[in-house]
């Protein structure tokens, strides 16, 4: 019987209204972009009314077109449709889109996207043009050459044209060429080059003819090629691909989903055509062997001479439900179906290297097999019979017979390489664990940015994030030697008690998952010596899982405060410790989260609190402090709506209690205890969730005491502001730092309290860092002392002051 | 049962202006499905800018095949197959490597418990693509299994076995206490 505790459940969890005006917008984009109707009525001499109507209104469409193609050749005159001699070429190239490498060091994620180090790292560069409309197409033909086509109109959701853009230094920068006339709200559009000069361009506005342009000069000039039939292939589909080896002959295949099949009447099937003559004809290509009631998609077809391939996926719209290689031996002219050894339901991705040489992968989602063709998809071998395990949506593409590359959901921003043909992968700069899972590389916290102090225990001594160590009033800054665990993985807490006293917690793995464990260090010297204390086995984390040591997201600003929030210590011998075993994605995050406590300084670890997500009474607050060994404190988020925004512990983090404040949510950096009675905590009453609320404690967060926050006075019309961070020295002495974004320009602002939040003071002399552009400026960072003395990090500057703010001094830093 | 078409003129009619190129007619016949293929692509894409984008293209496919659609079939699994892989499609372009799933922070209207909320969310996401489809389909819009059968072209106890393996996949991250099932 089903579980009608799911059907609440879901509908808890996924209800969500479509943003106001969404309908109403998409019936407006509907009426302005009336979709091509049925012809049949043309074959009448006399017209009925509504022919009448449809006459008119295509004569209308027909005026606005020619008056919109008037005026782009009136204001693109410099690149006006003139007919063109097509120079008799064999294709040197063929257009790709989406992921694809040319090398094995350089490549493309669609045209915008462009490494030179093998997917390691990725330059992104967005072309815009004016008045962009939806509507996209792009083509790389090498590790350097790229077009892309945008839709541009005015509004925006009406198409006029698609204006055509190139690169030919990677994507570093793109000039605009020509453009060609459309409409619609989203004009399909797909181009193709052979090599940098020649080039097709198919539009397929709503309510007008499929036109098909030709360019021999790069994408400045575009002409009409005057198809016939091109309209009558595959009326209703989708085009999916376009590919031409010469000058003459090219194919263009349509994604018929729910479509009609040319010539049958019969929905579905994917539908290819032919031209022999650069466009200006098409004939659809017989290919026995396909199923006509699934939704196929041809691959564009791949040549080597005469020899070519042409993959086949068919799916029933739930899965991979047929799919097939073609080959041909004549050009194209004739095709045969070449079948897999595999279960022809299961293959997910095919890529050829050459029309002889290709590779598929087959499986389920979680278990794929690599197959291997010699033969054009005659006949297929095992290559290695399980790759990425547990893992989604792989592409798949092979250079050559032995270099292949492969995005996977484990990809961690790279991509998969082979060099032997598939037999072993590599990920570079990650480790790689069973299953071929790619693991996210450790953290480096405070590493390539200028100190950031978190705790001055007097004017010459403190620590910075990173466990960097400094004696003479943060000039100089040691690293910390701590030696790396095997398998070290992405996962990193800290904490700072005292001038001699901190610990830092790493996390590691093994060959079978990301992270597993912790591996606990502390120093009581300053950081001169570290000493490994405690490995902590993390009950939950299976493959792939990993563990943050603090919420990925960094939602708060002011984590460094005291420490990591996963980490706290009272005394050098009392400490809790909270670990979140998470995914590999925001969405997986988390999966459980645990809380453990040392009594002997992190030697041996009790674990107080195992919560998995979803199944525990959501008590275990994220972030947690203590302020004395019996009592912590930390913020619930929303699992505390009923109960109180955050939640607090009397025995020393066995159990937990929502206690409520006044205030709707909390708790942007903290609470933040001073010692043990006094802590301050910022919350928020307002729907926007600013920090606007400052609440003080002075009886060890029995009562809370509602302060006042700085009067910032800005005009909420032009003018916005974020609070950076905030921190007090003592129960009196505090500060506010504030970003301002004005209509024009940002600026920064610190605000000082001197009588515990009561009221506030701007400090009024410019502070530093400024920002620079409003798109590329600092986050900065403070950190007081006392009334007197603080700093600010801006990130790539360490600033001082010795007056409270009113004055600052930039320090030489060095670190090593 | 959700989605019983609720129009000004007979369904007939709006579909033979739609085919013949009447905007306003195909906006009048997607109106009552337009809730739940934005609530699905929602579902699935976790953003409220893509959702509308994917529900957007999915209607303008949809009126172009619209010559497809079987006199007399239901509007609605149709529309929703034709959402589901346009869905599919956003998620495959944005899985390319490098392209991070940025998800902005949007305006939640809390439900009753958004932890658990939140947990299911993740326990789903965790799920592989046709698995959160078919639950979405089930337990979010609250479909039939027959009208699930035609979204996805499968036969109606095929769709109800696909549901029972998708919740069998999601119980083991759902709370004890509610495995009842």
């Amino acid at each position: 019987m089903e579980d009608q505790v799911l059907f609440t459940r879901f509908h808890a969890a996924f209800d969500v209204e479509p943003p106001p005006g969404a309908f109403a917008n998409l019936g407006a984009a509907l009426v302005q972009q009336p979709v091509r109707a049925p012809r049949r009525a043309w074959f009448r001499f006399e017209l009925r009314p509504e022919v009448r109507r449809v006459v008119a209104a295509v004569a209308l469409i027909a005026i606005i077109a020619a008056a919109v193609g008037a005026f782009l050749a009136i204001s693109h005159y410099v690149h006006r449709n003139v007919p063109i001699h097509v120079p008799k070429v064999t294709a040197t190239a063929t257009c790709s889109q989406g992921f694809r490498m040319y090398s094995a060091t350089e490549g493309w994620q669609g045209s915008e996207s462009h490494t030179s180090d093998g997917g390691l790292s990725w330059q992104i560069n967005v072309p815009t043009v004016a008045n962009q409309s939806k509507g996209f197409a792009e083509c790389t033909v090498d590790a350097l050459h790229a077009w892309t086509a945008m839709a541009v109109g005015s509004p925006p959701t009406a198409a006029t044209g698609m204006v055509v853009l190139e690169t030919a230094d990677g994507g570093t920068t793109w000039q605009q060429r020509g453009s060609v006339p459309a409409s619609g709200f989203y004009p399909g559009a797909e181009l193709e080059f052979i090599n940098d000069q020649v080039g097709w361009f198919l539009v397929d506005s709503a309510g007008a003819s499929r036109k098909l342009y030709v360019t021999v000069d790069g994408g400045y000039h575009w002409s009409d090629v005057g198809a016939a039939g091109l309209d009558n292939v595959a009326r209703g589909c989708s085009e999916s691909g376009m590919i031409f080896v010469s000058s003459d002959r090219g194919w263009l295949t349509w994604d018929c989903t729910n479509g009609p099949k040319s010539g049958t009447g019969s929905p579905g099937g994917a539908v290819v055509a032919v031209t022999s003559n650069g466009g200006h004809s098409w004939t659809p290509v017989p290919l026995t062997g396909m199923p006509s009631d699934l939704i196929c998609s041809a691959h564009a077809p791949l040549f080597t001479g005469t020899a070519g391939v042409m993959p086949m996926v068919c799916t029933s719209n739930a899965q991979p439900a047929w799919a097939g290689v073609y080959r041909t031996d004549d050009a194209g002219l004739t095709w045969t179906l070449g079948v897999p050894p595999f279960q022809l339901a299961d293959l997910y991705e095919v890529s050829f290297a050459d029309a002889s040489d290709g590779f598929a992968l087959a499986g389920s989602q979680g278990l794929y097999g690599l197959y291997k063709t010699t033969n054009s998809g005659q006949t297929w071998t095992v290559v290695k019979k399980a790759v990425f395990v547990s893992q989604d949506i792989p592409q798949l593409q092979f250079v050559d017979t032995n270099v292949g590359f492969a995005a996977t959901s484990s990809s961690q921003g790279g991509l998969w390489q082979t060099t032997d043909g598939g037999l072993t992968w590599g990920l570079p700069g990650h480790r790689v664990i069973a299953g071929n899972i790619g693991c996210p590389a450790p953290s480096t916290p405070g590493s390539g940015a200028a100190p950031l102090p978190v705790l001055m225990a007097s004017a010459t001594t403190g620590w910075a994030v990173g466990a960097l160590h400094t004696t003479d009033s943060g000039l100089h800054w040691s690293s910390p030697r701590i030696p790396s665990p095997p398998d070290q993985s992405a996962g990193y807490a800290e904490y700072f008690l005292d001038a001699d006293h901190a610990w830092v917690v790493e996390a590691a793995g093994s060959a079978r998952a990301c992270a597993d464990h912790v591996v606990v260090f502390s120093t009581a010297d300053g950081g001169a010596t570290w000493q490994q204390m405690g490995s902590v086995a993390v009950p939950g984390a299976t493959l792939g899982d990993v563990i943050w040591g603090q919420q990925p997201s960094s939602a708060s600003p002011f984590s460094e405060r005291g420490g990591a929030p996963s980490l706290s210590f009272v005394d050098p011998l009392h400490g809790w410790m909270e670990v979140m075993v998470c995914g590999q994605t925001f969405m997986d995050c988390p999966i459980s989260e645990l809380l453990y406590r040392t009594g002997d300084g992190g030697a041996t670890w009790s674990l107080l609190v195992n919560e998995t997500a979803g199944s525990g009474p959501c008590s275990l607050p994220t972030g947690i402090v203590f302020s004395s060994v019996t009592t912590g404190w930390g913020p619930l988020g929303g699992c505390g709506s009923s109960g109180g925004p955050i939640a607090v512990t009397h025995d020393g983090g066995l159990t937990w209690t929502p206690q409520p404040l006044d205030v709707g949510s909390c708790c942007d950096g903290g609470p933040l205890f001073i010692d043990a009675v006094n802590g301050v905590v910022l919350g928020s009453t307002t729907s926007s969730g600013a920090a606007d609320d400052l609440l003080t404690t002075s009886d060890g967060g029995v009562t809370w005491t509602m302060q006042s926050v700085p009067a910032l006075g800005i005009d909420p019309t032009n003018e916005s502001y974020t609070l950076d961070d905030f921190g007090f020295s003592s129960p009196s002495e505090g500060w506010m730092l504030y970003t301002i974004w004005g209509p024009t320009q940002v600026t920064y602002r610190l605000y000082h309290t001197a009588d515990g939040g009561k009221t506030w003071k701007r400090i009024n002399e410019p502070i530093p860092p400024q920002p620079g552009s409003e798109t590329n400026f600092p986050t900065p960072n403070f950190y007081f002392l006392d009334a007197n003395l603080g700093f600010i990090s801006s990130g790539t500057d360490l600033f001082r002051t010795t007056d409270g703010g009113r004055t600052w001094t930039r320090l030489s830093v060095t670190v090593n | 049962m959700q989605g019983t078409l609720t129009l000004d003129r007979p369904s007939d009619e709006l579909v033979g202006a739609a085919r013949a190129g009447d905007g306003a007619a195909f906006a009048e016949l997607l109106q009552p499905e337009y809730r739940a293929a934005y609530g699905l692509a929602h579902s699935l894409l976790h953003n409220a800018s893509d959702a509308e984008d994917a529900v957007q293209e999915a209607a303008f496919k949809a009126w172009r095949k619209l010559g497809n659609l079987r006199q007399g079939a239901p509007l609605r699994p149709w529309f929703l197959a034709i959402v589901a892989n346009q869905c599919r499609t956003h998620r495959r372009r944005k899985a390319w490597p490098g392209q991070t799933e940025e998800r902005p922070a949007e305006p939640v209207t809390a439900p009753p418990d958004i932890t658990a909320a939140l947990d299911l969310k993740r326990a789903v996401a965790r799920l592989p693509y046709d698995q959160q489809l078919i639950l979405h389909l089930r337990f979010s819009l609250d479909l039939p299994f027959e009208e699930i059968a035609l979204t996805l072209g499968i036969t109606p106890k095929a769709a109800r076995t696909r549901v029972e393996r998708s919740v069998q996949r999601l119980r083991p991250i759902l709370s004890p206490k509610e495995q009842t099932g």
